[in-house]
C-alpha cells in the first residue's frame, strides 16, 4: 500500500530529514515507526501526504507513483488515508461535530449519511458529550481523540498517526486498532 | 454537486460574512463608495448622452431642395441620403406642407399666403437626423455633392458648444470611472487578501484533510457575493436618493429647461444600474476572492 524506494528528504534549510528511506508496508499491516524527536518521523508523513516533496527518491501509494502527481489529484490521495497529525489541525472557528463532519462534507457525503456517522464516530472516541465544544476549550488528549475521529470517519484504507501514544492514552489507541480491522 | 454540500457552501460564506465584524464593515464600506461612485458617473453620462440625443433630436440637418425636381428625383435624393454613413432618420416635408407650415406660422394673416396656393415657392426638404453628431461636417459635405440640392441651414453655433462641452464631460466620467476601478480592484483585494491572511491556517487545514481548491474556495466566493449584492442594494438606496433631490431642485431643473433640456427619470436607468451594481458587486466578490487565495491554496 505505501512504498518508498530510496526516498531521501533535505529542507531548504539543508536539514537531512529523511536520508535513502526504503520500506514497504502491505495491507493490513500495523506498523510502527520509532525513533528520537528530530529524527525524521514526522517529516516521512509529510512526504506521504505530498505537504512536502521527496528530494529524491520514489514514493508508490496503492500502486500508484506519487512524485509527479498533479497538485489537482493531491487533494484526493489525502481523502485516501486518514491522518492524525501531530499538531492535530483542528479547525478553530467549528465544533468538535463540525470538525468532523466537515471531512464529510469534502468527500460530499450527504447529509443523511452525516448526521448518522459524525455522532457514531465521536462516541467511538469518547467524545459524545463534547459535541458543541470548540477545538481551544479542550485537552490536548481531547483534541487528539477529535483529530481520530476525523482521520477514521471516511472509513480510510489506510490510518496514519503521528505521536498517537503521546497525548491519547492507551484505551482509545486500542479502541481504534479495533476499529481499522 | 450534492444539494447537503451545496447547502453547507453557501451556509459557510454566510457564516463568513457575519464572523469577521471589522472585516465585513471595511468590505462593505469600500464596496458601497464604489458603487456610489459608480452611480454617479453613471448618471452624469447617462444624463449627457440624453442632452446630447435631445439636441440632436431638435438638431435635424434641413434639406431644401430645388424646386424644378421631379418627384422621383426628390425620392432619389431621399435614398441618397438614407444611404449616406452616420444619417439616423430622414423626413419628407412635401411643398405642400412646408406651405401649410408658414400659413400656420402666420396664423390669422395666413390668408396672405394664399397667392401661393396655384405655384408654390416654398420648396420641399429633408430634415435629417444623425447617430453621431460628430459626423455633421461630414454628412454635410456628403449631401451637398448631390444633385438637386437648393441649400442646407447649419447648425447653430450656441448648440455646438454645448455638445462640445458635453462630450468633454462625457470623456472626463469615462477617464475618472477607469482611474476609479483601478484604484478599488486594489482596495477591495486587499481587503480580501486580509480576511485570507487571517484565515489562511484554517486553509491550509482544509488543504491537508483532503479538501480541493473550489471546495475551499466557494465559502469565500459566497461571502464576496453576499458583500457585493448588499452593498450593492445600499449603494442603489444612496443613489437614488440622490438623484431624486436633484431632480427636485427647483433652480437646477429650470436652468436645464432653459437650454431645452431635461433629466432622464431614474426609472429609465434604474435597470442598467441595476445590473452594472450587480456585476460589478457579484464580479469583485468573485475575482477578488480567487485572486487573494491564490497563495494560500498551494499546500
Ligand atoms: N519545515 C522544515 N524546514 C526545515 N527543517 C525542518 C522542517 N521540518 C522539520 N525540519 C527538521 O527536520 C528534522 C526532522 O524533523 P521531524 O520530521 O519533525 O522529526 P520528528 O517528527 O521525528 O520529531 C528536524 O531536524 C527538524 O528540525
Ligand atoms: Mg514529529
Amino acid at each position: 500500500m505505501i512504498e518508498f524506494r530510496n526516498v531521501s528528504k533535505v529542507y531548504d534549510t539543508g536539514t537531512k530529514a529523511v536520508k535513502n528511506a526504503s520500506f514497504l508496508i502491505e495491507k493490513g499491516e500495523f506498523c510502527f515507526l520509532v525513533g528520537t524527536s528530530g529524527s525524521g518521523k514526522s517529516t516521512l508523513i509529510k512526504l506521504i501526504l505530498k505537504e512536502e516533496e521527496a528530494t529524491s527518491g520514489n514514493i508508490i501509494i496503492n500502486g500508484k507513483d506519487t512524485t509527479f502527481l498533479k497538485p489537482s489529484r493531491v487533494p484526493y490521495l489525502r481523502r485516501s488515508m486518514g491522518v492524525v497529525f501531530q499538531d492535530f489541525r483542528l479547525l478553530p472557528d467549528k465544533t468538535v461535530y463540525d470538525n468532523v463532519a466537515y471531512a464529510m462534507y469534502i468527500v460530499r457525503a450527504t447529509g443523511r449519511h452525516i448526521r448518522r456517522q459524525v455522532p457514531m464516530i465521536l462516541s467511538l472516541v469518547g467524545l459524545s458529550q463534547k459535541a458543541k465544544m470548540y477545538p481551544n476549550e479542550l485537552s490536548g488528549g481531547e483534541q487528539q481523540r477529535v483529530a481520530l475521529a476525523r482521520a477514521l470517519v471516511n472509513n480510510p484504507s489506510m490510518l496514519i498517526a503521528d505521536e498517537p501514544t503521546r497525548k491519547s492514552g492507551s484505551r482509545y489507541i486500542l479502541g481504534y486498532n479495533e476499529f481499522t480491522k | 454537486m450534492k444539494y447537503n454540500v451545496l447547502t453547507y457552501l453557501i451556509g459557510e460564506g454566510l457564516a463568513n460574512v457575519f464572523k469577521n465584524k471589522k472585516q465585513t464593515i471595511t468590505s462593505f464600506g469600500t464596496m458601497c463608495l464604489i458603487m456610489i461612485f459608480f452611480g454617479i458617473c453613471f448618471m452624469l453620462i447617462g444624463n449627457f448622452n440624453h442632452f446630447i440625443s435631445q439636441v440632436e433630436s431638435v438638431q435635424g440637418i434641413q434639406v431644401y431642395i430645388q424646386n424644378d425636381a421631379t418627384d422621383e428625383e426628390v425620392k432619389q435624393v431621399g435614398e441618397q441620403i438614407q444611404a449616406l454613413n452616420g444619417v439616423n432618420t430622414i423626413e419628407f416635408v412635401s411643398k405642400e406642407a412646408a406651405l401649410q407650415h408658414m400659413k400656420d406660422k402666420f396664423g390669422e394673416k395666413s390668408y396672405l399666403l394664399n397667392v401661393y396656393d396655384e405655384s408654390n415657392i416654398f420648396p420641399a426638404s429633408y430634415v435629417v437626423t444623425l447617430t453621431d453628431l460628430n459626423l455633421r461636417q461630414d454628412v454635410q459635405n456628403k449631401i451637398n455633392e448631390l444633385n438637386n440640392i437648393k441649400n442646407i441651414t447649419s447648425s447653430d453655433e450656441t448648440i455646438s458648444a454645448l455638445i462640445k462641452i458635453a462630450r468633454g464631460i462625457k470623456i472626463g466620467s469615462y477617464i475618472i470611472i477607469a482611474a476609479l476601478i483601478l484604484v478599488n480592484v486594489f482596495i477591495i483585494s486587499n481587503t480580501i487578501k486580509l480576511t485570507v491572511y487571517a484565515r489562511r491556517k484554517e486553509i491550509s487545514i482544509m488543504k491537508y484533510v483532503g479538501a480541493t481548491n473550489s471546495f475551499i474556495r466557494w465559502p469565500f466566493i459566497v461571502e464576496g457575493i453576499v458583500i457585493g449584492l448588499i452593498s450593492g442594494a445600499i449603494s442603489l438606496a444612496i443613489v437614488a436618493g440622490i438623484y431624486l433631490l436633484i431632480g427636485q431642485n427647483i433652480t437646477f431643473v429650470g436652468f436645464l429647461s432653459k437650454l431645452g433640456l431635461s433629466l432622464l427619470n431614474f426609472g429609465d436607468m434604474f435597470n442598467l444600474i441595476l445590473i452594472v451594481f450587480l456585476v460589478l458587486g457579484v464580479g469583485i466578490g468573485v475575482v477578488g476572492s480567487s485572486l487573494s487565495m491564490r497563495k494560500y491554496l498551494k499546500v
